[in-house]
């Protein structure tokens, strides 16, 4: 039987105009890419070549400028702005390489964001016990009730890992998401990416500039000139 | 959890800046509502002042001139069921004094009233006993007079006329005084109706409260033959509810008697006849008219007091018979004369004819006075020839009267011809013969003419005829009936006010001082509201990253926007429940400042504190919607920009063009700037040619000139931005380029410089001598004003003898008298409304070249239209402020018979000391009020020994009640009320400027916190701290500079056409005092926010990189 990608990427291209009267920057060029359920694809290349761009397309939070975007049968720049907030809210975890928590909310509440988004209708208490039960997970169950700035750095990103699980993404995107970490923490964080990758086969696209972390994934692809093509680590 | 966590946690945690966002919407809802309760409160004392005037008393019932009997309300009262108040009062002017002249006051109200007054009073226990003969005071009087209860002081009042001391034969020239040395029994309180007026009015209640009773014995004396009916009245108050009002309208209809019309129905002493006789001697034509109507073949009769009945021809034996009686009457059968009867011919008695020696045929000469303007007598005469010899008729009984002659004042009642006193000079010696006729004949013609003739003669505008005779007891029974019937007490100068509803239109008042404020506060409302904005906005852009990761992880805009949203509700329901309270503290300080310092704005009114619970909940509602509404409209964009940006460029977004708050983007094109100079260029010119007022223009030339002046600066700082990067010139200079923010304190800097130093530049100083003709004292230098009425011209030998004047002191002065018919103060003196101004009659002829003309000129008032219009002149601020008319709008009045007429708001006199009446020409004037006599104010003009000469005639005049007033003091009372109101204004603009500064030091602060890090770098490559703050001073002071020029330039553009056209007085100084002041207070801020946002060099901040 043949199996669907999870992700299908098809002739990307992305181009950004640039200062007055200078020809488009294209950041993407003809990308062609499929990802299938529950594998794990590390994304490298130098500064600026287009990984995180890749990633936001992906998730919809940047528009192509040609080509197209499949996530799990859906064309995703096809949508609506609410089909693509409902989209990204219950198909996409995203990890930033800064946390972006909520300074005013505990880490448990950081946690539960996204299940405030209002998409589907969760009991409270529910949302709350799977959010302790992540926070568990990531090895925080002692940091429910701290507010950010009373967390370390990996501390914070492991919240943020929790708030992108919270409503059992099958995709995980994360960029760069130990840039900010020394290497203890981004060990660590990254053991807990793989684990979860395990135990809810979440399929799990990380922009890295880490070999070693590239190395652990299913797949490597690297970027130049604007071109994707897979590498053998 | 819900969302309201975030939406709270995001409140608590930014709570520092949301404290200056409240700040700024509490200072805006402070003003506004604050502005809405100091209206209320002013509102709420002079409603207060309205109660205490009038207590229960709702309307008024007024006989204009004449007076009615005061039993008219008992016969009311008796026709009425219970539940309504009907009293009676005679209320006249006087002077009262000290038995020793040592306290006196002018211009007084004497009030005489019985005991059914005080049931109007809302403490009807502590009120006066009037059975005791004495004197009470209103509480502003009372303090005048200094006198203690129980000392005697004296009362003087001018005896009433029976009829205009302006009209022939209305006895001596002299006014006739009555007074009264009674007790003065002490101060009637104002719950007792003590504050007691007719008139709303800021003027102080100044009423002596005397027993109606004892007014009405010695007023009255000559009003009836044998003094024995003496109970006259002028008003009636009355209170009720509107139906009852009307019951007591139809009831004073029903029992309006002849008496109360002063009418009387005589029964003659020959045949079956009676005569329709007025106790104003003179019958109006509206009663003649309607007599004709009912009773066709009524026969009218004018009798006259001729000088003289001098013979012409014949075999004359003595020259004249001096001062006879000699009637006109209507030729018909039966008559004295009959039908046919020639205009030219006379009927003379018998003992003319003897006395004369004349026959038929022969011719005679009657010599008379007319009485022209200003009792001036004028001696006419006219040929008649004799067409008839009458038999003499019966002698007169003592103390009766011939059929034929009214009852003249001081003639009928004189005993022998040495009495007389007819008002004319006694030029001819009166004979034994002329006394003997008079005994055995009183007043019976000597000669009888055409009535034709006779009104010719002697008509007047009082009437034409002083009796209509009409035959058969049954007729003149029905006559009268029909005639009264007819007559309503209307058509006598009965008039019906609704003292209720016009106290409660005058509440409202020309100044609407919760507009006035809410104007006056606008910029500093705007200023906090641009000031919340903007440091909402700051806290927005710091979360920009927040907002960013909310939409990726599936938040609609939607939601994300009503986190947002209903954080800026609950700031601004924070800010707003601030302000609330602070707007306690501002009506307080504000009524504290208008019972004090600016006083003249209230006409020193002691205003109390009394906000309404619709203008708190109004105002708390309109600034919770106002400042949501500014807080919506700069949070609307953000999250229109991508998430990805958001997250990537956080608080700096706004640089690459994304959310945020930036009104300047829209000021930048240059088709809009062209458009707004040319505008600018076009409304001068039109302001200068149409010669608008000062203060429109002024503030729509400054309002186009400030938006052209900050497209302007926009688009030069963008070119100048653009050359810099490109040129990388002066770069340290313009690291800051967010231009949204700067171009926002420069916008506020700007208006408030512009209205601060317009304020500034408006506020008046009176002229410092008043001869200047054209100037605002129109040449004069003092109004005087007299209680009781003076009827002659004071120039005049007449009154030089009368007065005992020293003429000489007199010579070279101009003295304008000004005939007076009362109305509301629609002066800047009154906080009232007032619908019907006084109506002045002015003597043109005399006015010419005074006063400066906006619109108009004296001559304009000469001048006939079309629709029986009365042109009136009034002073522009009159016309602008307290009428709120233009020229060509209409004002309605009633003349004294009761008819409507309207007057033209026709000619506009450039800021005069004439504020508050209309002035009509004099002739206009007597139209209307024929009745309406002599004169209580006059205008004295300019001259050498001016106030020798004043003072003169205010101690010759004394016993009238003289008061004077010069009218640069007149004039300044209204400049210092336009003066106290821009100071009100530069109080509130300078708030406003001051909120405009901390707009600025916002900026500055949060220019340093963002760029800290620039800092630190500069720091770190060997710039020294005060180089820095050097460099961040000079980037700044370009906005005070420019937000100052700006304002400044727009302020001086404003005031163009006022300098140009001399329509208003600019004080330089001012304008360049202000200005500078501005500038020193804004630097100041600005180095002081840079000392304290970079007190050293921030390079901590560089470990974050």
């Amino acid at each position: 039987m043949k199996m669907t990608p999870f992700i299908d990427i098809r002739n990307l291209t992305k181009a950004y105009p640039i200062a007055e009267d200078g020809a488009p920057l294209t950041v993407l060029s003809g990308i062609e890419l499929k990802v299938f359920p529950g594998k794990t694809l590390a994304l490298v290349g130098p500064s600026g070549s287009g990984k995180s761009t890749l990633l936001n397309i992906i998730s919809g939070l940047d528009s192509p400028t040609s080509g197209e975007v499949w996530v799990s049968g859906n064309k995703v720049h096809d949508m609506s702005a609410k089909q693509a907030a409902s989209f990204r809210n219950q198909t996409i975890g995203f990890i930033f390489q800064s946390h972006h928590l909520l300074p005013a909310l505990t880490a448990l509440e950081n946690v539960m964001i996204p299940g405030l988004a209002g998409h589907e209708k969760r009991k409270d208490s529910l949302l709350k016990e799977r959010a302790i039960e992540l926070l568990k997970k990531v090895g925080l169950s002692e940091r429910v009730h701290h507010l950010p700035s009373q967390l370390s750095g990996g501390e914070r990103q492991r919240v943020a890992v929790a708030r992108a699980l919270i409503n059992e993404p099958k995709l995980l995107l994360a960029d760069e998401p130990t840039g900010a970490l020394d290497q203890a923490n981004a060990i660590r964080l990254m053991e807990l990416l793989f684990q979860l990758n395990q135990e809810f086969e979440t399929t799990l696209l990380v922009v890295t500039h880490s070999m070693d972390l590239a190395q652990k994934m299913d797949g490597t692809w690297s970027f130049e000139h604007g071109k994707l093509s897979q590498i053998k680590l | 959890m819900t969302i309201w966590r975030i939406i709270f946690a995001n409140l608590k945690h930014s709570r520092r800046q949301h404290l200056g966002t409240c700040l700024g919407l509490a200072f805006a809802s402070m003003v506004l509502i604050g502005s809405l309760s100091i209206g209320d409160s002013v509102r709420a004392t002079l409603s207060y002042r309205a109660t205490e005037r009038l207590g229960l008393i709702t309307h008024l019932f007024m006989s204009r001139d004449g007076y009615f009997q005061s039993d008219l309300a008992d016969r009311i009262l008796d026709s009425l069921d219970q539940g309504v108040k009907v009293s009676p009062a005679l209320m006249t002017t006087g002077i009262i004094s000290s038995p020793d002249g040592k306290v006196r006051a002018s211009g007084i109200t004497v009030l005489g009233i019985d005991q059914r007054f005080f049931s109007f009073a809302q403490d009807t226990e502590s009120v006066p006993d009037l059975t005791n003969y004495g004197f009470w005071a209103s509480p502003d009087l009372s303090p005048e007079l200094g006198t203690e209860v129980g000392s005697r002081l004296v009362l003087r009042v001018e005896e009433p006329s029976l009829f205009s001391r302006d009209a022939p034969l209305s006895g001596e020239r002299d006014a006739r005084f009555i007074s009264w040395n009674r007790p003065y029994f002490g101060e009637v309180k104002p719950a007792a109706l003590g504050n007691f007026s007719l008139r709303a009015s800021m003027e102080p209640s100044r009423t002596v409260f005397v027993p109606l009773s004892m007014l009405q014995q010695d007023m009255f004396e000559t009003f009836t033959p044998n003094q024995d009916q003496t109970n006259f009245a002028n008003l009636l108050l009355v209170s009720g509810i509107e139906q009852q009002i009307k019951d007591v309208g139809d009831a004073l209809e029903t029992n309006w008697s002849f008496e109360d019309a002063g009418l009387q129905l005589k029964k003659l002493s020959g045949d079956e006849e009676w005569c329709l006789r007025s106790r104003s001697v003179f019958l109006p034509d509206s009663i003649v008219e309607t007599a004709r109507q009912i009773h066709p073949s009524v026969q009218g009769e004018l009798t006259y007091l001729v000088n003289a009945i001098r013979g012409q021809g014949g075999e004359a034996l003595e020259s004249l018979i001096p001062y006879s009686m000699v009637t006109g009457v209507q030729p018909h059968p039966g008559g004295v004369l009959q039908p046919g009867w020639e205009e030219d011919k006379v009927a003379l008695n018998q003992w003319v004819a003897n006395d004369l020696n004349l026959s038929v045929g022969d011719f005679v000469t009657l010599e008379y006075f007319l009485l022209g303007e200003r009792r001036e007598l004028i001696e006419n005469n006219r040929s008649f020839q004799i067409g008839k010899i009458l038999p003499m008729p019966g002698k007169i009984p003592t103390g009766q009267e011939s059929d034929w002659t009214p009852r003249f004042p001081g003639l009928s009642d004189a005993e022998n011809c040495g009495e007389w006193d007819t008002g004319i000079p006694i030029k001819h010696k009166i004979r034994k013969k002329d006394e003997d006729y008079w005994d055995e004949y009183r007043g019976t013609p000597k000669a009888f003419i055409s009535l034709k003739a006779a009104q010719d003669m002697w008509g007047n505008r009082w009437g034409n005829l002083t009796g209509m005779r009409i035959t058969g007891e049954q007729n003149s029974r029905k006559f009268k009936d029909q005639l009264i019937q007819k007559m309503s007490p209307e058509s006598f100068g009965m008039l019906k006010i609704d003292l209720k509803k016009n106290s409660e239109q005058a509440i409202e008042g020309p100044v609407d001082f919760r507009q006035l404020f809410l104007s006056f506060g606008f910029f500093v409302m705007l200023a906090g509201l641009t000031l919340s904005a903007l440091i909402f906005g700051f806290s927005l852009e710091q979360r920009n990253r927040q907002v960013g990761m909310l939409l990726s992880l599936g938040y609609s805009p939607t939601r994300v926007n009503f986190i947002t949203w209903m954080e800026a509700g609950l700031v601004c329901l924070i800010g707003t429940s601030m302000g609330l309270g602070w707007s306690w503290f501002f009506g307080h300080a504000t009524i504290w400042m208008l019972n004090g310092a600016w006083g003249d704005a209230v006409s020193n009114l002691s205003i109390f504190y009394a906000p309404q619970w619709n203008s708190v909940i109004l105002g708390t509602g309109t600034s919770l919607a106002v400042g949501f509404l500014s807080l919506f409209w700069i949070s609307r964009k953000q999250t229109k920009s991508r998430p990805v940006e958001l997250l990537q460029a956080g608080e700096f977004l706004n640089r690459t063009g994304g959310s945020g708050f930036y009104p300047g983007r829209y000021l930048g094109s240059r088709g809009t700037e062209l458009l707004v100079w040319v505008g600018l260029i076009f409304l001068v010119i039109n302001s200068l040619l149409l010669e608008l007022p000062a203060g429109p223009s002024f503030f729509g030339i400054g309002a186009l000139a400030l938006t052209g002046g900050m497209m302007r600066i926009v688009r030069a700082e963008k070119v100048h931005a653009d050359k810099n990067l490109r040129g990388r010139k002066n770069l340290l200079f313009h690291l800051d380029s967010r231009t949204g923010r700067k171009m926002t304190v420069v916008g506020m800097l700007a208006v408030g410089t512009f209205l601060v130093v317009g304020a500034g530049a408006f506020r008046q100083q009176g002229p410092e001598e008043s001869k200047n003709f054209k100037s605002g004292t129109g040449g004069f230098s003092h109004i005087f004003k007299t209680s009781l009425p003076l009827y002659d011209d004071l120039h005049s030998e007449g009154a030089g003898e009368l007065f005992d004047l020293n003429t000489g002191l007199l010579d070279g002065v101009s003295i304008i008298p000004v005939r007076a018919q009362s109305g509301d103060d629609a002066s800047c003196l009154n906080l009232h409304q007032s619908s019907q101004p006084p109506l002045y009659g002015l003597p043109i002829a005399q006015m010419s070249g005074r006063f400066a003309f906006v619109e108009g000129n004296w001559s304009t008032l000469t001048k006939r239209s079309k629709e029986g219009l009365i042109p009136a002149a009034v002073d522009q601020n009159t016309l602008m402020w307290s009428l709120k008319k233009k020229v060509g709008d209409r004002v309605a009045y009633l003349d004294e018979g009761g008819e409507k007429f309207e007057v033209e708001l026709a000619a506009v006199l450039k800021g005069s000391y004439l504020q508050g009446g209309l002035y009509l020409s004099e002739e206009n004037w007597i139209k209307k009020f024929p009745r309406g006599g002599g004169y209580k104010e006059f205008w004295i003009g300019s001259a050498e020994h001016i106030d020798p000469a004043v003072d003169h005639l205010t101690d010759r005049l004394l016993n009238y009640g003289a008061q004077n007033q010069q009218t640069l003091d007149r004039l300044n009372q209204f400049r210092r009320v336009e003066n106290t109101y821009l100071s009100i204004f530069q109080a509130l603009g300078g708030m406003g400027v001051l909120l405009g500064t901390m707009g600025l030091l916002i900026i500055v602060l949060r220019n340093l916190w963002e760029r800290r890090k620039e800092h630190a770098i500069l720091g770190a490559v060997g710039f020294s701290l005060g180089k820095l703050q050097f460099i961040v001073i000079q980037e700044n002071i370009r906005i005070i500079f420019a937000g100052l020029l700006i304002g400044f330039g727009a302020g001086l553009v404003g005031l163009v056409p006022a300098v140009m056209g001399n329509k208003q007085d600019i004080s330089l100084v001012s304008l360049w005092a202000f200005g500078i002041c501005l500038f020193i207070f804004s630097l100041f801020s600005l180095i002081t926010g840079v000392r304290i946002g970079l007190n050293k060099i921030p390079l901590h901040s560089l470990r974050d990189e």
